[in-house]
């Protein structure tokens, strides 16, 4: 398993960004009366069909030619079964994929949050052209980033130079704060 | 305090129109992104880089890739001259990231002590 939410967000877009997704949907909402922690990505990439679906969920099947397993998706199903919640994966070719994975916020095997500016700006810099939406909210405070919109901001200033990047990282960083989602 | 509007700010930075006459890059670093590289601390080092990157305006790009196939040595870190001649660094964290840009697209010196050589793999 990864150490923090953070990584395993990061880990499983990459999968949606190897799928060739050019719209990536993220989501991490925190719900304390519910004590309940979610994190949702969808994506627009070239999906699974029913047989792969199966495959990549039994430890440790990957596509991947450089070595026999694969780790990302076993990993967050471990998560979501250790935290005592749910774990989804929906997929169809040719349209896209969803993966969710719920946790019991206070349990003792949850992962800290860990730093998800860092993840969403990581992740921002290696795939540029592709939109992505992120959102957080805990308990009724929001936070939206929005890619597509960062770029009309930029107004031809590409999105992966550094200091744009920088920029992205600190930003989530404080806003997430603003929303005590720690 | 960070806004939106600072976004306008780094699009007229001084910065920007140094990247610009800078054209081409002498040298492409690629560190590995994959669940391995992840679970040993590549996102830190990635960010090392583009800040010293950031500060120091080197003749250098930075890009991202899946496995590179020796997961117990990552974060790994690969560096291409314009010649495409690879140096592979391994086991690689924050403070060595900075070092060995300082070093290798700084100065032009190979950071021999951190490659994949001196590990002796
Ligand atoms: N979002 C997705 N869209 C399409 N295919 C996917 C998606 N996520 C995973 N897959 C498929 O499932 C396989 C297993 O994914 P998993 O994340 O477990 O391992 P991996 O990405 O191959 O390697 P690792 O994550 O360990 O670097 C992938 O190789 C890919 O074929
Ligand atoms: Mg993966």
């Amino acid at each position: 398993m990864l150490a923090d939410i953070a990584s395993t967000m990061l880990d499983l877009a990459n999968n949606s960004v190897r799928a060739k997704a050019t719209s990536l949907r993220i989501r991490l909402v925190e719900e304390e009366d519910k004590n309940r922690f979610l994190l949702w990505i969808k994506d627009n990439g070239q999906g699974m069909d029913r047989k792969l679906l199966e495959k990549v969920q039994s430890p440790f099947f990957t596509t991947r030619t450089t070595r026999k397993i694969g780790l990302g998706i076993p990993f967050a199903k471990e998560l979501a079964q250790l935290c005592e919640g749910r774990f989804c994966l929906k997929s169809k070719p040719g349209q896209g994929t969803l993966i969710a994975i719920e946790m019991k916020a206070d349990h003792w095997d949850r992962p800290p949050l860990g730093d998800v500016g860092e993840a969403l700006s990581t992740l921002i810099q290696s795939a540029p052209e592709v939109e992505i939406r992120f959102g957080a909210k805990k308990n009724q405070k929001r936070f939206t980033l929005n890619t597509t919109k960062l770029k009309e901001l930029l107004d031809g200033v590409r999105l992966d130079s550094p200091d744009v990047i920088l920029w992205i990282k600190d930003y989530v960083r404080q806003e997430l704060t603003k929303i005590e989602m720690r | 305090m960070k806004s939106l509007e600072d976004l306008k700010k780094l699009r007229e930075s001084a910065k920007r129109k140094i990247d610009m006459r800078q054209g081409e890059a002498d040298y492409r670093i690629v560190v590995g992104m994959a669940t391995c590289g992840i679970a040993a601390g590549a996102r830190p080092v990635l960010n090392a880089l583009l800040e010293e990157l950031d500060k120091n305006h080197y003749p250098a790009v930075v890009t991202q890739t899946g496995c590179i196939g020796m997961c117990t040595l990552e974060p790994i870190v690969e560096v291409f001259d314009k010649q495409g001649e690879k140096t592979t660094y391994v086991l690689v964290n924050p403070e060595k990231a900075r070092e060995i840009i300082h070093s290798h697209v700084g100065k032009g010196e190979v950071l021999q002590k951190y490659t994949i050589a001196a590990t002796g793999k």
